[in-house]
């Protein structure tokens, strides 16, 4: 192959490469926001191309991303894609582009709320336009309802801290202008300034300033980021030598998986790997041979559409009524509960499996939580007074706001309050290798101290007499559900008894905290916003008891007091 | 779109691709062998020469060595940093190169030449001019 049809065949890919990102079209740019009245309770889904891209990047192509999404069932794929091609090379900011982007996920909210759905948009997004779907949650005159609108954005090969140029060639360049200045330099011609021209091209520099003011995305939204990973293989004789450039040859890695959260409800992070040998992708000499994961190839590649409808999926999931709250709950009132995440729901016995009597309820999603009603009674439904048609209703338990670890609480009302309410707490799962030295009897004297069993539930019991003043525990229910350093902590499910000052007893939800022994005490119970309970007392060992020391710390019973006795 | 906008986007794209390393052939593209005239890349030809002598004198002892500092030295500088980073020789053991200096077709600060590779054929070696000096970028097997 001589040099020349070797410079002609690169030039052919070039401009390819450059014709499909920047062939013009009608421009639909100034589509007019407007209301779906079709849309039903389907979740929208819009797409957004990026800098010098138009709507063809998720339509065109064997493989597209409309033809993946069509497959997917519980979504309005927006027909009227953001368009803003005859605008691309500007900053999110131009009112084609970031307003642009507001006005129609506003639009397509409102329309889903109108039709019964969640009113929550799925945003699908390409390189620059993530930053401007960032910039309209965040930016847009109207931010804080689109960021209330949006659901989940994927990202895909979206600059969130620039470009990322200095990781591809280390000096080479800190920005898309410098190489181009160069490029004009050795190709003569015009004395344009291109960069000017452009005015998202120095946006677009690693950690720009106009990047670095754009905010973070708000906290409610699940986001997604896939970026592309080429590893070009250099030709060297019988060698072929890896170059992993940790970007999509655009985009580096770093920055294009930033902003990733809420894993739980479809967001997450995702590399695509690729390679192409550099002989192939500079002198192929009828189609340019590019690896399938560069920049602008992303969009159609098929591993990037197999993770965009799985994030969807996810998503739709966690919009289920029951998806918050589904699995077992306990309560210390006999009552169990299995919720399935499309919001129906069995109550029973504790073992809800193998009820005598339990009911079936059927919940929607309220404000607070859920709503529901009993749909059937089996067994013997007198000793709860349960019927059908009677309303129940189910929020996040108060206690429980906050916390970090893996215990969730609800709180369950039947009859609008007038019946009975019970508090249930999710089993929780922490791992056997983890409780397993916790687990046993952790006796003061007999009727008092402190059983934790296997399940992750115990018990703590008292001597009321014993208490020694201020607010304590007499006897409590509580349950484990995480560990810090070297304890399992966890929460006071049921506190019965008031003490003998009458403040009564911690309240559910009380956070405790237990540690196996340490010389100078048995264990160490710490109940957290309440006098501490430092006991210091051993285990039984037959009918032996040793170092019965056991005392409040608190006010009265400072530490050091307590532990010289 | 116009022609200034068309060899903007030529522009753009050919940077983005052209970071990757060494394609900077692309800058010296043949109009006439595009597809769409709406890049208008200006043209600059390739022309054929004979390859100094120092050069291929250096290029043909730094490969003929089993000193793999000294065959890195033959190659630019990001592909000599990949090379120097695995432990495969560059050729195996007892071969010898020699480069046709009469092959040699430069173009700016890129160019290509032939090269007897004993054993193993005639190989295209990739140069790209670099500190004033020729140096591979890549070979190709004919």
């Amino acid at each position: 192959m001589n040099i020349r049809r070797g410079i002609a065949a690169f030039a052919t890919m070039l401009c390819m490469t450059t014709l499909g990102l920047a062939a013009t079209g009608s421009a639909s740019g100034a589509t007019t926001p407007g209301c779906v009245p079709d849309i039903g309770k389907k979740v929208p889904v819009v797409m957004v191309h990026g800098f010098l891209g138009k709507p063809d990047a998720w339509t065109s192509g064997s493989s597209s991303m409309t033809n993946s999404l069509a497959g997917v069932s519980g979504i309005y794929v927006d027909k009227e894609i953001i368009d803003y091609q005859s605008y691309n090379t500007s900053w999110v900011d131009d009112p084609h582009i970031g307003p642009m982007i507001a006005k129609r996920i506003a639009c397509l909210a409102t329309s889903s709320r109108k039709a019964g759905g969640p009113g929550k948009v799925i945003v699908i997004a390409h390189s620059m336009g993530g930053l401007a779907t960032r910039w309209a949650a965040t930016e847009a005159s109207n931010a804080s309802e689109v960021a209330k609108d949006i659901g989940l954005v994927i990202t895909i090969g979206t600059p969130s801290d620039g470009s990322g140029w200095p990781n591809l060639l280390a000096g080479m360049s800190a920005s898309l202008c410098d190489p181009l200045v160069a490029y004009h330099k050795v190709v003569g011609g015009d004395d344009n300034d291109y960069c000017g021209l452009h005015g998202a091209l120095g946006a677009l520099e690693d950690q720009s300033t106009q990047i670095g003011k754009l905010k973070k995305w708000p906290d409610n939204i699940a986001v997604k980021a896939i970026a592309g990973d080429v590893t070009i293989m250099v030709p060297l004789f019988p060698l072929k030598l890896p170059y992993n450039t940790h970007s999509d040859l655009v985009v580096s890695n770093k920055s294009a998986l930033n902003g990733m959260k809420h894993t739980e409800s479809g967001g997450g992070q995702l590399t695509v790997a690729c390679g192409g040998d550099l002989k192939d992708m500079a002198l192929q000499q009828v189609l340019p041979v590019i690896p399938n994961c560069w920049h602008s190839a992303l969009t159609h590649n098929s591993k990037v559409e197999d993770e965009v409808v799985s994030s969807i999926k996810k998503y739709l999931a966690s919009l289920e009524p029951g998806a918050k709250y589904a699995g077992t709950w306990f309560s210390d009132a006999g009552i169990g509960m299995i919720m399935h995440a499309d919001g129906t729901a069995k109550f029973g016995s504790e073992k809800v499996s193998d009820t005598e009597f339990g009911f079936a309820v059927k919940f929607t999603a309220t404000s607070k939580g859920l709503h529901g009603t009993v749909t059937k009674v089996q067994g013997n439904p007198a000793e709860s007074g349960i019927q059908v048609g009677e309303s129940v209703d189910l929020e996040t338990d108060k206690y429980f706001d906050g916390r970090t670890v893996g215990l969730g609480g609800i709180h369950v009302e039947f009859g609008g309050g007038k019946m009975n309410e019970v508090v249930m707490y999710k089993q929780a799962t922490l791992p056997k290798s983890v409780l397993a030295p916790f687990v046993g009897d952790r006796w003061y004297g007999p009727g008092r101290g402190l059983t934790i069993k296997a399940d992750s539930t115990g018990v703590i019991d008292w001597d009321a007499g014993q208490c020694g003043g201020g607010t304590c525990i007499d006897r409590a229910q509580v349950l484990f559900d995480g560990t810090s350093g070297n304890s399992i902590i966890g929460v006071i499910t049921s506190a019965e008894t008031l003490t003998s000052d009458g403040r009564g007893p911690a309240p559910d939800g009380t956070p405790l905290d237990f540690s196996l022994p340490q010389p100078g005490y048995a264990f160490k119970l710490k109940v957290s916003g309440h006098k501490l309970l430092y006991a210091t007392w051993d285990e039984w060992s037959g009918l032996n008891r040793f170092n019965r020391q056991w005392c409040w710390v608190g006010e009265t019973y400072p530490y050091d007091t307590c532990r010289e006795k | 779109m116009n022609k200034r906008t068309g060899l903007v986007l030529a522009a753009i794209t050919l940077v983005i691709l052209g970071a990757v390393g060494w394609w900077v052939y692309a800058m010296y593209a043949d109009k006439a062998d595009k597809p769409h005239a709406v890049i208008a890349t200006p043209s600059i030809q390739a022309s054929a020469t004979v390859m100094p002598k120092p050069d291929v004198s250096r290029l043909e002892q730094s490969l003929n060595t089993s000193d793999r500092t000294k065959q890195g030295a033959a190659l630019t500088a990001g592909v000599r940093k990949l090379y120097l980073a695995q432990k495969q020789p560059l050729l195996p053991a007892g071969t010898k190169i020699s480069l046709k200096a009469d092959t040699f077709v430069t173009n700016g600060t890129v160019a290509t030449v032939q090269a007897d590779v004993s054993p193993g054929g005639t190989y295209i070696l990739h140069l790209y001019r670099e500190n004033g000096t020729w140096s591979i970028v890549y070979t190709e097997a004919q």
